[in-house]
């Protein structure tokens, strides 16, 4: 059984990430990580003996993104996270493609925390439906209509959005 | 690929960047962990209190009713009332039956009795209660408002035992003091600048206490005493409410006993709207809690074992079963069971009519 620091030293960091697209904010995100791995911890030896503790641990932190309804007040705040990138080095034109995917986050953030959520996983950590059913306690059948009402609203939302628009000849 | 693929993609992976620093997320998780665990052990040593942990872990994950809007309150005449029934404005929430064979606190009824609930509230927020009784200690916990609420506290507890039994809380070294008159009674309000916890004396032979926490630490003593004193107006003591379980079961370890129970308010007037929990204790020391979850809820059952034919979901601190649409829960607080202990008693609930001991024969 893997203990709970070695699982922090290996799996925190994509939890983290993983909390970043969930949660708008990003100290936010660190404060539900954190949060999750308590929870975690002080029941570290059931978590540790089911057959996917890394399955469970991001069933935990998409649960609790969802009902979670804290303040930043109450969070603690253990990491640095700088405010800026470093710059591409491929020349491409960073400030138009910064611009989009900004504008393309923006539009992901204001969407309902299910839908949002679903999109994350699918998009991001890459799952099937039948896993992110497993990991969202839902049907497969309500992670499509999620899903398919997500991407509905932000093809909607497209059009209304300049910094995502300027490609539309190239864009099916 | 969706037009709108790529977009997605690369936006989510951007935002997902930046460093992070692992050393320092898993001492922060630790500490949160370590005060976890000392939460939970100060609170294990009150049998019924385990069923306050389990509910706080779970709460926010059951649909809530939808509330009237508050009336205006007042503050100055703090005390739990007798008033025969909750004010017309209490939020529509079902509550567990009346037992009208028992006497409430403000007669002759003691706290524990018959593992009943004398405990009830018209706050004008609260969205669900949770009730729990063991021999000789009653909590409440209600949980007030919906997102949007601008109150400075969501949640809070109350509890209720005999002038014989110690209050159960750690308090924080830099807790402040005041003394206060309930109902002709000394009280005391103990505050930090995110607590309050207001101890009082029910009648000769009940005390209680008032927990909350509020949500934007640092909060003035004025805004704490208001919010205590608040929520001891609301509180009922005039009546008693039926704290039972829909099933039995067929087999648990050899002399184990139910010592307490747990229910809360539902959705429907139905009893299957409602969370109904026993509290078993086992003869080495020990208990488990066994839940039956409101129908339709989140607590679906995701089986990963089988015993007996039958399909289970193992989880880190709960098992579940599915019986005729409705899910049964096992929650262990006590590494004594065996899996195929837990295993055998979550096989042998059998949906019965409610009762308060599922162990009688």
């Amino acid at each position: 059984m893997i203990s709970f620091d070695d699982y922090v030293r290996l799996r925190g960091e994509r939890l983290v990430r993983l909390a970043r697209v969930l949660v708008r904010d990003r100290y936010l995100a660190e404060d539900l990580v954190q949060e999750v791995l308590g929870k975690a911890y002080a029941r570290w030896d059931r978590i540790s003996r089911v057959d996917d503790p890394d399955m469970y641990l991001r069933r935990m932190l998409v649960n609790s993104h969802i009902s979670w309804r804290r303040k930043r007040s109450s969070s603690e705040v253990a990491t640095d996270i700088p405010s800026f990138y470093p710059d591409r080095t491929d020349g491409a034109d960073i400030g138009t493609e910064t611009a989009e995917r900004d504008a393309a986050w923006r539009l992901i953030a204001d969407l309902p925390p299910k839908q949002r959520t679903t999109l994350v996983l699918r998009y991001y950590e890459d799952l099937d439906d039948a896993t992110i059913a497993r990991i969202m306690r839902c049907s497969p059948v309500t992670v499509r209509t999620q899903a398919m009402r997500a991407l509905a609203t932000l093809r909607a939302r497209l059009a209304g959005t300049p910094a995502l628009n300027r490609k539309g000849d190239t864009r099916r | 690929m969706n037009d709108i693929d790529p977009i997605i993609v690369s936006a989510l992976r951007e935002r997902a960047e930046g460093a992070v620093h692992v050393e320092q997320l898993l001492a922060a998780s630790r500490r949160r962990g370590v005060r976890r665990v000392r939460t939970r052990k100060i609170l294990l040593t009150s049998g019924a209190a385990a069923a306050v942990l389990a509910v706080a872990v779970t709460a926010t994950l059951i649909p809530r009713p939808h509330t009237t809007p508050p009336p205006p309150t007042t503050t100055s005449s703090a005390q739990p009332s007798s008033s025969p029934s909750p004010s017309p404005s209490a939020p529509p929430l079902h509550r567990p039956a009346v037992n009208s064979t028992l006497p409430p606190l403000t007669t002759t009824g003691k706290v524990g009795e018959g593992r009943q609930i004398h405990l009830d509230t018209v706050d004008p927020q609260a969205t669900q209660l949770f009730w729990t009784s063991s021999t000789d200690r009653e909590v409440l916990q209600v949980f007030r408002g919906d997102e949007s609420s601008t109150e400075p506290y969501t949640a809070y507890t109350v509890q209720m035992h005999g002038t014989d039994v110690p209050f159960m809380d750690s308090l924080p070294a830099n807790v402040r003091e005041e003394d206060l008159t309930i109902n002709n009674r000394p009280a005391r309000l103990l505050y930090t600048e995110s607590r309050g916890w207001l101890r009082f004396a029910l009648n000769n032979y009940t005390d209680g206490q008032v927990v909350v926490t509020f949500r934007d630490a640092p909060v003035v003593a004025d805004t704490i005493r208001a919010s205590v004193l608040e929520i001891v107006s609301w509180l009922r003591v005039d009546h008693v409410l039926t704290c039972a379980v829909p099933f039995r079961l067929a087999w648990a370890p050899q002399g184990a006993r139910a010592e307490g129970c747990g229910a809360s308010t539902g959705t429907s007037p139905l009893l299957d709207s409602v969370r109904q929990t026993s509290w078993i204790e086992l003869p080495a020391g020990g208990s488990f809690a066994i839940t039956a979850f409101p129908r339709g809820t989140t607590e679906a059952v995701d089986p990963n074992r089988t015993y007996a034919g039958r399909q289970l979901e193992m989880g880190p601190d709960l098992w579940k079963i599915d019986i005729d649409g409705r899910t049964y829960g096992l929650e262990p607080s006590t590494t004594t069971l065996t899996d195929d202990q837990v295993m055998h008693i979550l096989t042998s609930i059998e949906p019965a009519e409610p009762t308060i001991d599922p162990l009688a024969r």
